[in-house]
């Protein structure tokens, strides 16, 4: 303990948002300097304070919750308690969150430093109807405990006070050590008997550290107290051996690693300091959002709402979305007659600009505004908070594929975009897990699809699009529920660990936020418009435009040719040659299925030609499964590339791209044939 | 504390709320978040923190959320 006249040193530590910075200006004033910890870019905080004659220095550690060595800042925290040897710490402990704030409390005390307890934010604990006995929880910690409101600068100077006379070594203050059970303690002890047994140990580490804190980090296998502790102790030295063998003795009897079993203890301890010393005056308050949750996230209601809420927003989507889009239609049928009229010739000139661009980019593009209005809508879902509850309720289902219910968050995004969608299955730790979710999320049908459904919907099922649009997207999900299942029992067997989730509280979207994230998606597809769907498009264009002299898109032009070639693979589906380029092409992107029947049509400047062009080649029965098949088949370049990097296995990629291409053909033959069979072929 | 906290899990039958988690096992929330961080890392439980969910939004790196933890673990971005 440090003389009256020494410099004392005093460190203040405590859980991130504890009050911490608050409790360091109340106690130091203006008297501080900022710096940063050597070596890294953690800010370190320094200041004086002043008690009567006394004055002693100040220094702010970062936020921890732990004393671990995990992360930057518990090592920091760490390395200066027990390098620096301050003669104190101040452990500033959040009075609302208490429970959570002890547990580096006796991480402290196990240290064997000096610590006093400032409990913060006792206003707040108060309005919470938390009731601290203060004087029983410094009893049961074996430290002072002062009460303190640091926004208020309440307690700084009973602080000051407890800060002094503990230096002065007038008040108790080394803590209460977590008692681990009986046979974890004889090992503790026989551990500290062997560490100040070993010489070189003893002399060049337990200066630093106290016997029993280092006791308990080997057990815990600590990777730092180990690295030091390896440096001077020899190799087989009786230190060793008796660790080796405490440990192996320990998970005999706990069948567990003892680090869980020690952390477990620490909890224990302080779930009954809690216990003991804090008393709740009422329950948490029941919630508009726990209202609303016994109905959404209900195990028999929630299915049925997750459902309507997904009708919906398809029902939107189109119904709303078909004004805009016959605007749209409108003026690329206008920009069709106004380069007609202005650019007489060169022919090809005009057939690539009408055709090609106006045919290819703007069948797409007039879906703009249906794809707005499904960002719009899952954006709303998902700053309302539905989403996650979406996740949560979906578990069950994920649970019975062998999945993680986390899965179920990358495979929503793939509503709309599988390439983040596949990025976001990092959030994943089990690496089978990860691949599982990985094959099946192009299942999930993104927004690029949703062009061919709008177009072929609007020829076929005019009067049901929503529907038949949502009858695809539930495909989607009962084939990814398949698939995952399978490759759960044949590629990647095990199972998945259960799943605990924080709700977000409901909230309601803000316009700014929802119009946001619709731009910030939305826009992506506009830049894809006017770049891989535009080059795919005069591709196409080429292709049909091509060789000199044939008639535009037929069967003697390039395209034609490849559709040829192509075309017995998607006879046995009732498709022709068209289908096959499209689909060929859609391999890019999915838009470009659309973009290729505006060029191959030539009809580029009106939907309406197209859409009485496809009654050509599709009846409603082929029409449904050649949209099934734009579902299931290999996902667009992007999702591919992904996938490879993601994976980092050309041999998953490939399967990824095969499996989907066999299981497309396989669903759009049974539908086709299932529906000949029940007459539905006209 | 642990066991406790993984009977609950089993009990339940399915998912649960860290919430209804906490009030089934008395404990404070913000220290059942810390007991069952310390289990996930320790591969007995999988917890998902509500603004995980808000990070997997965008559709791509360069609006990404997790864009710094990709890069941190040396994962970067895909697009």
């Amino acid at each position: 303990m440090a003389s009256d006249e020494a410099r004392i040193t005093v460190a203040l530590s405590g859980n991130p948002n504890a009050g911490k910075t608050t409790i360091f200006n109340n106690l130091t004033g203006g008297r501080q300097h900022v710096g940063n910890w050597p070596g890294v870019t953690v800010e370190k905080k320094e200041g004086a304070a002043r008690y009567g004659s006394h004055e002693f220095e100040v220094v702010d550690l970062p936020g921890t919750y732990s004393l671990t060595a995990y992360s930057l800042e518990e090592i920091i925290v760490r390395d200066f308690v027990i390098l620096e040897n301050p003669d104190l710490v101040v452990d500033i402990v959040d009075a609302s969150n208490i429970e959570r704030n002890l547990y580096l409390t006796t991480q402290l005390m196990e240290l064997g430093v000096h610590v006093v307890v400032a409990l913060n934010m006792m206003d707040v604990a108060s309005a919470r109807g938390i009731n601290i006995d203060v004087d029983l929880l410094s009893e049961l910690l074996g430290v002072p405990v002062v009460p303190t409101v640091g926004l208020r600068n309440k307690g700084t100077e009973e602080l000051k006070e407890a800060i002094m006379s503990t230096v002065k070594g007038e008040a108790r203050s080394r803590g209460i050590q977590v008692n681990y059970g009986k046979e974890v303690e004889e090992e503790i002890s026989k551990l500290e008997r062997e560490i100040e047994r070993d010489e070189r140990v003893s002399d060049e580490i337990l200066g630093n550290y106290s016997s029993r804190w280092l006791a308990v980090k080997l057990l815990e296998e600590d990777e730092k107290v180990e690295e030091d502790v390896l440096k001077y102790s020899e190799p087989e030295s009786p230190l060793l051996r008796q660790l080796e063998a405490s440990r192996n003795h320990l998970f005999t009897i706990f069948s567990e690693d003892i680090e869980t079993v020690i952390v477990d203890n620490r909890y224990g301890f302080v779930a009954g300091v809690v216990r003991e010393a804090v008393e709740r005056e009422f329950e948490e308050p029941v919630t508009l959002s726990d209202r609303i949750d016994r109905i959404l996230t209900n195990r028999i209601l929630g299915f049925p709402f997750f459902a309507l809420f997904m009708w919906l927003m398809f029902f939107l989507t189109f119904y709303l979305g078909k004004f805009p889009m016959n605007w749209l239609n409108h003026l690329m049928r206008e920009l069709g007659n106004f380069i007609n009229t202005v650019v007489s010739s060169p022919a090809w000139l005009r057939s690539l600009l009408v055709n090609g661009v106006v045919g290819g980019v703007g069948s797409v593009l007039v879906f703009l505004p249906q794809i707005f209005i499904i960002f719009i809508c899952i954006s709303i879902l998902e700053d309302t908070g539905y989403m996650a509850r979406a996740a949560f309720i979906m578990d069950r289902v994920m649970h019975w594929l062998g999945l993680h219910g986390k899965a179920f968050i990358p495979l929503l995004m793939g509503f709309g975009c599988n390439v983040p969608a596949v990025m976001a299955t990092r959030t994943l730790e089990s690496d089978k897990d990860r691949m599982i979710t990985i094959l099946v999320n192009p299942l999930m049908s993104c927004t690029a699809r949703l062009p061919v459904y709008a177009l072929f919907t609007a020829a076929f099922f005019a009067a049901n699009q929503g529907t038949v649009t949502f009858s695809l997207y539930l495909l989607g999900i009962i084939l990814a529920v398949a698939m995952a299942k399978l490759f759960r029992r044949f590629l990647f067997p095990g199972e998945s660990e259960p799943f605990v989730m924080e709700l977000p509280p409901y909230r309601l979207p803000t316009f700014k936020g929802t119009f946001i994230h619709m731009w910030e998606r939305g826009s992506m597809f506009l830049r894809k418009a006017g770049t891989v769907i535009l080059a795919g498009s005069v591709v196409i264009w080429m292709l049909s435009y091509l060789p000199p002299g044939v008639k535009y898109g037929s069967p003697a032009s390039i395209a034609g040719k490849i559709g040829h070639v192509i075309e017995p693979l998607v006879k046995p589906l009732g498709f022709d040659w068209r289908a096959a380029v499209a689909l060929l092409f859609g391999f890019v992107a999915k838009e470009i299925v659309v973009s290729t029947y505006g060029a191959l049509l030539g009809v580029g400047e009106s939907r309406a030609l197209i859409s009485s062009g496809l009654h050509q080649f599709f009846t409603p029965l082929t029409a449904y499964g050649f949209m099934a098949f734009t579902l299931i088949y290999t996902p667009c370049l992007a999702t591919v590339a992904v996938i490879k990097k993601e994976t980092g296995s050309w041999k998953w990629t490939a399967f990824a791209i095969g499996y989907s291409l066999a299981l497309a053909w396989i669903v759009a033959f049974v539908i086709y044939r299932v529906g000949l069979l029940f007459g539905l072929g006209r | 504390m642990f066991d406790e906290i993984m009977d609950e899990i089993k009990n339940a039958g399915g998912p649960i709320t860290l919430k209804e988690l906490a009030m089934r096992v008395g404990a404070e929330e913000s220290a059942l978040e810390g007991m069952l961080e310390f289990l996930e890392k320790k591969g007995r439980l999988s917890l998902v923190r509500a603004g995980e969910w808000e990070q997997c939004r965008v559709t791509s790196c360069e609006v990404c959320a997790f864009r710094k933890c990709c890069l941190e673990s040396g994962k970067e971005g895909a697009t």
